[in-house]
């Protein structure tokens, strides 16, 4: 089911606008500094697996390496990184992508159901899905 | 010979529970196909999957039999270095959550094609993504082919044509009866068979060190005989580059494979995407603890001894570790727990063929045969029939390559080519789509093609293809995995083919739509209960 074309949005404007693009700025100012985080601590990781095998073949205790305890710090970042990512989506993406939504989406077959779920209980009772 | 008969005394054991994993799945294949009343139940399951729900699909997906046998066998014989496989695919997360995952829900339909073909021209770009598609399933068949033959030829006994036969015949009765409905399902308890297993296995192996990871650790190494080595890089990827791609290949591949891109359209909104995420890789990390208990576990345990019966490429570990964890062969808790796993890592392989190959099948039908072939003129009930005919044929053809397929490779390592493929071929054409708006259909064609024919031919002469698994002989290509040279090579094709091909109106004209689209999820289509 694609959006209808007489109900098609001006998509333009929407990405032109003020609340569009602050939205944009705001995710990717989160995505770069995750990201790079993220490359540095893996790109060097890989790295030195490859090329400072005498580093990370070093004792931190006992048997566990510097190897291992970077690979486990790697997973404790996935962790950390996914978990930060989920909560400023969730609490400062989504309602802005919603406000946006609300504002620009025309009504009717091409809107979208992301909304949560206390609004969707205030929609005319035609609008509810089923 | 001695070793196998006493594998086989819990052969019947194992081929009874099985048997009742298989029957419980194929239930709910039934359950499902009575449900699928139009497309977008068929290939999205409506849109109604939750996020915890597709957390648990995203993970089932993602922890095949190569995450199991392959890492926790990679972990057995060279220590650092399987553990390292395992948590780079885990890694992916970071940058499919930061990159792609809302974005391919909002902007997706029922193929990952949809995103590309939503601002690019739709009859190259679809053709593209279908073939590699192809590709790639056919890759992840054989991979997974290799440990159910392996698996049952060597613990339960069953012919390897035999075994490969039931799971492709499994495997279609998921997919054309069930479509995405009984493929999440089967996902579902899959995992959950899956994080049982491992976490039992995980837990028995540490309470008999007295929960000391170091003890464990310790006594491994000790077994191993490679001393220090055993705990750092270098013992399975001698050459440093080797280790770097492999690294590489499997922290991107999951960003261009395209069963785990097609997950993030089945959820009711971004929300969900996202949740599903979390729920993901919180469990998949969690496997992975688990998973290197057990390689450890079972180098501590087996000893040198644990060698022969794990096979070359390590793939059998973990079965006889939970053998020797109930009792030993020939005792009847020996015999339980080793069909247990046995039966669990032989329905993981099933939902994940049958996964790989529902995303094949939508390629076929919904991007070749409704988007180029009838040029969407046909009807979406239409695409449905192509696609269970697709599955049938595609299903065939996985059984005709597995049964052509070596034994001897470790079935990670196998993957990891799979990932290299999938990361050259799609994930520089996705990314691009969706971030530049210069980015056109040539590049696009040219990026995925460049990115496929790279990494397939790297690694046709690679050591392990070119002169065989066994050999020391010099191949034309040094490195085992391709990504290091094939995923830059796929994004620079993307970006010359851009700027040598004269812009494109409709693709810069699409962008913002498409940027609208996939940033705010208006116009995203609705579960389908609104329909």
């Amino acid at each position: 089911m694609v959006v209808g074309e007489s109900h098609e949005p001006d998509w333009v404007a929407i990405e032109r606008s003020e609340q569009f693009r602050e939205l944009q700025a705001m995710r990717r100012r989160f995505v770069a500094v995750a990201l790079t985080i993220f490359t540095l601590a893996a790109g060097g990781f890989f790295i030195c697996t490859g090329y400072a095998r005498g580093f990370m073949a070093k004792s931190v205790d006992g048997p566990l390496t510097v190897a291992y305890t970077w690979l486990l710090a790697l997973t404790l970042l996935t962790w950390v990184i996914a978990w930060g990512y989920l909560r400023f989506s969730t609490r400062t993406l989504a309602p802005r992508a919603e406000a946006i939504q609300r504002e620009f989406a025309a009504a009717g077959p091409g809107e979208s159901r992301d909304e949560p779920r206390e609004r969707s209980r205030l929609r005319p009772r035609s609008e509810v899905p089923r | 010979v001695t070793v196998l008969a006493a594998a086989h005394s819990g052969r019947g054991l194992s081929l009874a529970i099985f048997g009742l994993i298989l029957a419980i799945t194929l239930g709910i294949s039934f359950w499902a196909s009575r449900r699928i009343r139009g497309a977008s139940d068929y290939w999205s399951a409506g849109r109604e999957i939750s996020g915890a729900q597709n957390g648990m699909a995203v993970a089932g997906e993602f922890l095949s039999a190569a995450a199991f046998l392959g890492v926790s066998g990679l972990i057995f014989l060279s220590g650092f270095d399987g553990y390292l496989t395992g948590i780079a695919a885990l890694m992916s997360f970071v940058p499919l959550l930061l990159l792609l995952a809302e974005r391919m829900r909002n902007a997706g339909k029922y193929t990952m094609t949809d995103v590309l073909a939503a601002r690019l021209r739709e009859s190259p770009v679809r053709v593209a993504v279908a073939i590699t598609t192809l590709c790639i399933a056919a890759f992840y068949v054989i991979a997974q082919s290799v440990a159910a033959g392996a698996l049952f030829e060597a613990l339960v006994g069953v012919k390897f044509w035999i075994s490969v036969l039931v799971t492709v015949a499994a495997m279609l009765a998921y997919v054309v009866l069930g479509g995405m409905i009984a493929t999440t399902w089967v996902q579902i308890i899959k995992a959950c068979l899956l994080l049982g297993g491992v976490a039992t296995m995980g837990i028995w192996v540490l309470a008999k060190y007295g929960f000391s990871p170091i003890h464990l650790m310790r006594d491994a190494t000790a077994k191993s005989g490679e001393g220090s080595a055993y705990n750092a890089p270098g013992l399975l990827f001698s050459k440093p580059l080797d280790e770097i791609s492999t690294g590489v290949a499997f922290t991107l591949g999951t960003l261009g494979l395209p069963h785990i891109m097609m997950r993030f359209l089945t959820v009711t909104d971004s929300r969900a995407a996202r949740r599903s995420v979390g729920w993901a890789v919180g469990l998949i990390g969690v496997f992975y603890l688990f998973v290197a208990v057990i390689g450890f576990g079972s180098r501590a345990i087996l000893g040198k001894g644990g060698e022969a019966l794990a096979g070359k490429g390590g793939n059998l570990a973990a079965p006889y570790l939970a053998q020797h964890l109930g009792g030993g062969a020939g005792t009847t808790g020996g015999d339980v727990f080793f069909a247990v796993i046995t039966a669990v890592a032989f329905a993981t392989i099933l939902a994940v063929v049958a996964g790989v190959v529902l995303a094949a099948t939508g390629s076929v039908a919904h991007d070749l045969w409704g988007g180029v072939i009838r040029r969407g003129k046909s009807s979406e009930d239409e695409e449905v029939r192509v696609g269970r005919v697709a599955v049938v044929v595609i299903g065939g053809i996985g059984a005709v390559l597995a049964l052509l397929a070596g034994k001897s490779f470790n079935v990670q390592l196998l993957t990891g080519l799979t990932f290299a493929v999938a990361a050259s071929a799609n994930f520089p054409a996705l990314l691009l789509t969706l971030t530049w708006r210069r980015f056109n259909t040539t590049g696009a064609v040219l990026g995925i093609a460049v990115g496929l024919v790279t990494s397939i031919v790297l690694i046709v002469l690679s050591p392990s293809v070119w002169a065989g698994p066994d050999s020391h002989d010099g191949a034309p290509f040094p490195l085992t995995n391709p990504a290091i040279i094939s995923i830059p090579a796929g994004f620079l094709a993307c970006i010359v083919g851009t700027l040598l091909a004269p812009k494109e109106r409709r693709a810069s004209e699409r962008y913002e739509q498409l940027l609208v689209r996939a940033e705010t999820g208006i116009g995203a289509e609705r579960a389908a209960a609104a329909r």
